[in-house]
């Protein structure tokens, strides 16, 4: 195992700083419920800090991909460490609840509502696709996100887009 | 008419949310700092091997089974069940805190699909694990290990007590292996009433296989995600 950053490290609170957005989006796609959603937060500041010596090693890798792939991976497996008892106080303090952000989202409350709905409906790992689509990676990050090849993520987003199209159609506000 | 709703149109607006995400969203230095500090702690006490309970507890009953069965060799009444012993104690947590190891040295940096592959393998190996421990436990930590513990510390070899082998011994180890399939059905019926329990619902799930069905399921899905758009691409480029 490489070894471990200085727990005093402020550059480590800066990249979390930096993509708590994408630790939030991540955790609230993966967990519904509010007081599970900041444990894994927390568990996703832990494997970040965890894997940050590795960073440097990647070449060509965007620090964001990177952090996506990490808090992905620990939704997805649902870890769980043995934390979660101080439900007071967490890494990330959330000063809003899930309609802000959506509210904020260019007026388009409404049509953000029914995209969550549709996104709880996926399984994981269509859902990780969907969310690094939406995050504006291309085919060849997701597919590096993911493990896949380029092609592969290409075809999949293709009948996916598809299927939620029509989904969307059933669940859209004015329908 | 509305224009038919797409995820693309929904692109900008889903990282719109970036900004109120920002804003709202505050790191807890302090928090962080501490949590840290407490990763650090654990990561330097997982170096010190004796430092584990587990360790501590594991090396002396090592030690006097292997005393027992170095001072039984030839007696095979009393060497069998202590072999048993012996390989229970080595081997199940010898083998407990090397996969506990694995799966805390998982790299999270890798990609999603190989990663939880990797996750959910280590997990089964270690649910089949625990299981085989409990229900093989349930025969080797009675009789044979009443053998030992009376010839061992009291010197009572029960063999020579009235009954024992006809009344006693043979319809408990009985006992014990009926047990095996009893509990996997037991957990199968009772683990589903438990939801208000969730670690015993675990373990029920454990010892009646559903998660591992659950696991291997996943394994599939992944499997089918991977090859679904393999085969698709092959197909639109043929």
């Amino acid at each position: 195992m490489p070894p471990l950053p200085h727990p005093d490290d402020t550059a480590f609170a800066a990249l979390v700083d930096t993509h708590k957005a994408i630790l939030y989006k991540v955790a609230h796609a993966y967990c519904r419920d509010p007081h599970a959603r900041r444990d894994l937060m927390q568990e996703m500041c832990i494997q970040l800090w965890r894997a940050l010596p590795s960073f440097d090693a990647e070449r060509g890798v965007k620090q964001s991909t990177w952090v996506t792939r990490i808090a992905m991976n620990v939704a997805i497996s649902g870890w769980r460490g043995e934390r979660g008892k101080d439900a007071h106080e967490t890494v990330l303090d959330i000063d809003l609840d899930e309609t802000v952000a959506a509210e904020d989202a260019g007026g388009r409350a409404d049509d953000m509502a029914v995209l969550r709905r549709i996104i709880d409906e996926l399984d994981e790992l269509n859902k990780a696709l969907v969310l690094l689509y939406l995050e504006g990676h291309d085919a060849s990050e997701i597919a590096a996100v993911l493990g896949l090849s380029a092609t592969n993520v290409t075809t999949r987003m293709t009948r996916l887009k598809q299927k939620l199209t029509a989904r969307f159609a059933e669940l859209e506000p004015d329908s | 008419m509305k224009p038919e709703m797409n995820i693309d149109r929904l692109r900008d607006a889903w990282r719109a949310q970036d900004s109120a995400l920002q804003g709202h969203l505050k790191v807890n230095d302090r928090k962080l700092r501490e949590l840290m500090v407490a990763e650090h702690g654990k990561d330097l006490h997982r170096k010190g091997w004796l430092a584990n309970l587990e360790i501590i507890v594991w090396l002396p009953s090592v030690f006097l089974i292997t005393a027992f069965n170095a001072t039984h060799w030839g007696w095979w009444e009393f060497l069998i069940p202590g072999l048993l012993l012996q390989l229970w104690i080595t081997f199940i947590p010898f083998v407990s805190i090397r996969q506990r190891a694995k799966l805390r040295a998982v790299d999270f940096s890798q990609p999603v699909l190989s990663l939880q592959r990797e996750i959910e393998r280590l997990k089964m190996q270690r649910m089949t694990m625990l299981k085989w421990a409990f229900l093989i436990g349930q025969v080797i930590w009675y009789v044979p290990f009443l053998i030992v513990f009376f010839k061992g510390v009291f010197d009572v070899n029960l063999y020579l007590m009235p009954n024992w082998i006809e009344s006693f011994m043979w319809i408990n180890i009985a006992g014990g292996l009926a047990f095996i399939p009893i509990a996997v059905l037991l957990s199968r019926w009772l683990g589903p009433r438990l939801n208000a329990l969730p670690k015993f619902r675990a373990f029920t799930d454990n010892l009646a296989g559903r998660d591992m069905l659950a696991a291997q399921a996943f394994l599939e899905r992944v499997r089918q995600f991977e090859q679904d758009g393999e085969q698709g691409s092959k197909q639109d480029g043929g």
